[in-house]
């Protein structure tokens, strides 16, 4: 045997050990001084836009995930027993404000104030880029929980290019009151199935629930983070690679938050059907709602393809049976804001969704009309 | 037990270290004890049922041995029997009685609703195969019964091919459980490389894959367009590509590391030219199997003893079409008990006819623009046979396939870009990994610093990827065949 024919796999298996101590060491790293400062809820708002769930009064009134929501309803119970709730839902325009400045808060816990002296209680929920599915199941979800008799909700253009429930918010799912009001719609009923399909994203083990594997595999991933704490970190890792991902989409195909969005069009017909069914479940319950276009910075032109925009806004305001209001232009181009950069370049780019505190003021004014003129909301209705 | 865990991670550490120490007798042991612990992870309740199938065609084999022919064919029968008796219970009774009932319903009847509740255990459908073929293959004179029950359980349940495969062939594997092979630092060092990248195809690839594709079909057919349709289509076809070949990979690696060679089971399936030689490249042990055991014989072609190939014989009559379409019939319905798979295997029953149909016609056309054309026709139409088979019914599959002749559906998306993006770089990488694989690597192998320093940092990067995404959130799409 030649020297050289000898040597290629000596040279072969080193390259793997090598490769595989660099791979390790690689995870450890990274998990452990690489990403850990992220928090990757806040990353996806940009550090000019900060997210705050004020308290009114030390009550928790606005909401993020599910998690959140069980301490809101702790607090209503114990503060609003009695009192008939409006439910506002929304996206992250609602728990967002830019140029943020401590002591700032957004509409909903100055709204919810305002409301509790007049005998209402104000509870709010948003989720980033929340669709209407999204706020058919909240709505549902808290029907069930707690006396709803008004509902705002928003109408965003952006919000109807998603659809689905997030992992977040899905555990509504597993509720059987609320399985009970979904399964009266086609949309209640899509989203049951395609829960009871889903893979459970939050859950390491899902593949091996209800089988002997699933008790030794978390006995050996807990050991393994008490030896090794990168492991548990490794989720870190994952949402930061996504996040180099999506930057690095943006700037290869010049991708920037004023980019045209189109329609797409199942995800907007989905989200519309969850829109019929909301006001279906709205009147079964006998609960009033009112419709609003969120504000929308008017000082540069939408990101949006303006036709079918325009198209949006007039059949939303024909949507008969409950209370319309574009807000579209209160809030005045000096209170928004900017944002940084989608594809991580130095330069700030415009924010289309969070204004200012300031503007979160005239948003609340703007709600607190609506919420007045709208039927019910107080308990001597 | 799945692979993409801790759980068997360490297991296969365990015996790998094990192994090597043990002498003869207790590597066998070793082998079937860690089989039956590692099926046993899933459901210990199932296992009874594999020892059943495993003896009864030991006991079969065995009895045919030195027998007349007319008692070998009723031995053979009993085997096929109840192995086939077990698959149809535990994989079709449910398909059955509602087909039949609705059937009723059809007739003006109104029968009870027949409510059975039936498990499918995990890897049925591929070691009942691989019991079939052992028996048939000793009923041929191909292979001589094995005695020793301990080796033949390691044949049939050995752990990292029985739940999905590949579906392996006695004389290919057998003989090896019994050699005393040496220790060998290459055949673990191979073995560990392909387990790493049959990780990094699962959990990095196919299981970030399967969001898109989970979302794209939930869409209302009636809201996608044509472009949609061929992108599902490929997405799903990567994903079930990556998935597939990664529990490949995983399978062919950890037998490795104890010394033991698999057939390979995927050749690059989507750089096919043809239908034909699709098949001869995706999941070859089962095309190879349907083709010796069940293709040949309904076609009255004499059997030879081979194990790699495709499914036909460029032959065009009545005979050979026939067993073409109840081959593909029986290979569709395999996958699963619903029509859709039924459809699936009609279409490529179809395409395969098709081209044996066409290839005389292009005998004349130099090769290199044969493969050419070839690849850039059979890439579609294998991505559009997979619709019927992820759909969740035939209605669906027919709605999708109807919109790709709809000319208005060709004028709008449907779906996020990401969606396009990420179809269109899959795409991209099987033709890069080709590449490399046909030209680059053998052209470095010259540059052996070179190419272990590439080595290096693929490995680098494989490891760390797939130990960052490491979760068993997902099976292999293949276990629930």
């Amino acid at each position: 045997m030649s020297g050289n024919s000898i040597a290629a796999p000596v040279l072969r298996h080193s390259a793997l050990l090598l490769g595989i101590l660099l791979g390790l060491v690689g995870v450890h790293h990274f998990a452990t001084h690489g990403f850990t400062q992220v928090n990757l809820d806040e990353a996806a708002l940009g550090p000019q836009t900060t997210a705050t769930f004020g308290k009114a009064d030390g009550k928790r009134v606005h909401c993020l995930y599910l998690k959140h929501l069980e301490g809101c309803l702790q607090d209503h119970a114990e503060h609003g027993a009695g009192r008939p709730v409006t439910l506002w839902l929304g996206n992250s325009q609602l728990h967002a404000i830019n140029q943020f400045h401590p002591g700032e808060e957004t509409a909903a816990p100055e709204l919810h104030r305002r409301l509790f002296d007049d005998g209402r209680y104000l509870l709010t929920a948003s989720q980033p880029n929340a669709n209407l599915q999204e706020h058919y199941l909240l709505f549902a979800y808290l029907m069930t929980k707690v006396p709803v008799r008004q509902l705002v909700l928003p109408l965003v253009f952006d919000d109807l290019r998603e659809t689905g429930i997030r992992p977040d918010i899905g555990g509504a799912l597993d509720d059987p009151d609320t399985q009970a009001l979904l399964s009266r719609s086609a949309t209640g009923n899509r989203l049951l199935r395609e829960h009871a399909s889903r893979d459970n994203l939050g859950n390491e083990v899902a593949a091996l629930e209800e089988t002997v594997q699933e008790s030794v595999e978390t006995y050996l991933s807990t050991a393994l983070a008490d030896i090794w704490p990168a492991w548990d970190r490794r989720n870190r890792v994952r949402g930061e690679l996504f996040n180099e991902a999506y930057k690095t989409r943006n700037r290869v195909f010049g991708i920037k938050a004023s980019s045209i969005r189109r329609m797409i069009p199942g995800r907007y017909a989905a989200n519309m059907e969850a829109l019929d069914d909301i006001l279906a479940l709205a009147r079964s319950q006998g609960v009033s709602v009112a419709l609003y276009i969120a504000p929308l910075r008017d000082d540069v032109a939408p990101p949006y393809d303006i036709a079918a925009y325009s198209e949006f806004k007039r059949n939303a305001a024909l949507i008969g049976g409950v209370s319309f209001h574009d807000l579209e232009g209160i809030v005045p181009a000096s209170l928004w804001g900017a944002k940084d950069s989608t594809t991580g370049a130095a330069e700030a780019e415009i924010d289309f969704m969070h204004f200012q505190a300031g503007g979160h003021r005239i948003f609340a004014d703007a709600v607190e009309a609506i919420i007045l003129e709208l039927p019910g909301g107080t308990a001597d209705r | 037990m799945i692979f993409n865990s801790l759980s068997y991670l360490l297991l296969l550490a365990i015996v790998v270290a094990l192994y090597w120490n043990l002498p003869y007798r207790a590597r066998l042991c070793l082998i079937f004890g860690s089989s039956l612990l590692f099926y046993g992870f899933w459901r210990v309740e199932f296992l009874p049922l594999l020892l059943l199938s495993t003896t009864i065609d030991y006991v079969v084999a065995r009895m045919m041995e030195g027998r007349p022919d007319r008692q070998r064919k009723r031995l053979l029968l009993i085997s096929l029997v109840s192995n086939l008796g077990l698959l149809i219970y535990f994989k079709y009774l449910i398909f059955i009685a509602e087909n039949v009932t609705g059937f009723a319903h059809l007739l003006g009847f109104e029968p009870d609703p027949i409510v059975l509740k039936i498990i499918l255990p995990l890897g049925i459908s591929f070691y009942t195969f691989q019991t079939i073929s052992y028996t048939i293959d000793v009923y041929r004179g191909f292979i001589r019964p094995e005695k020793d029950f301990i080796a033949y359980g390691c044949y049939v349940t050995f752990f990292p091919q029985l739940i999905a495969g590949p579906v392996l062939r006695a004389a290919e594997v057998l003989y090896q459980f019994k050699d005393r092979a040496p220790f060998s630092w290459g055949d673990v060092f191979v073995g560990l490389r392909r387990v790493l990248y049959g990780l990094l195809l699962k959990v990095v690839v196919a299981d970030n894959i399967a969001p898109l594709v989970d979302s794209g079909y939930a869409t209302s057919a009636a809201s996608l367009s044509a472009l949609d349709v061929y992108t599902l289509a490929f997405l799903f076809g990567f994903q079930i590509y990556f998935d597939f070949s990664a529990y490949s990979h995983i399978a062919i690696g950890s037998a490795r590391m104890i010394g033991i060679r698999f057939p390979e089971n995927f050749n690059f399936p989507y750089l096919a030219s043809s239908p034909r030689d699709f098949w001869r490249r995706w999941h070859i042990s089962l095309s190879s199997w349907i083709r010796d055991y069940l293709y040949l014989p309904l076609a009255g072609v004499k059997v030879q003893d081979r194990s790699v190939g495709g499914l036909a014989t460029a032959t065009t009559d009545r005979q050979n079409n026939r067993a073409l379409f109840a081959s593909w019939c029986i290979m569709g319905l395999w996958h699963g008990a619903n029509w859709t798979f039924l459809v699936w295997g009609i279409y490529h029953a179809v395409a395969i006819l098709c081209y044996r149909i066409v290839a005389p016609l292009i005998r004349f056309v130099p090769r290199t623009l044969q493969w050419i054309v070839g690849v850039a026709i059979t890439l579609p139409v294998m991505m559009l046979g997979w619709i019927p088979f992820r759909a969740e019914s035939v209605h669906d599959a027919l709605l999708m396939w109807g919109r790709l002749f709809d000319p208005s559906a060709y004028l709008w998306l449907g779906l996020r870009e990401n969606v396009y993006l990420v179809t269109a770089l899959l795409t991209l990488l099987v033709f890069v990994m080709f590449a490399a694989h046909r030209w680059v690597i053998p052209r470095l192998s010259a540059h052996p610093a070179i190419l272990a320093a590439g080595d290096m940092a693929t490995i680098a990067v494989t490891t760390f990827l797939a130990l960052v995404f490491l979760q068993a959130t997902n099976q292999f799409i293949y276990f629930q065949f």
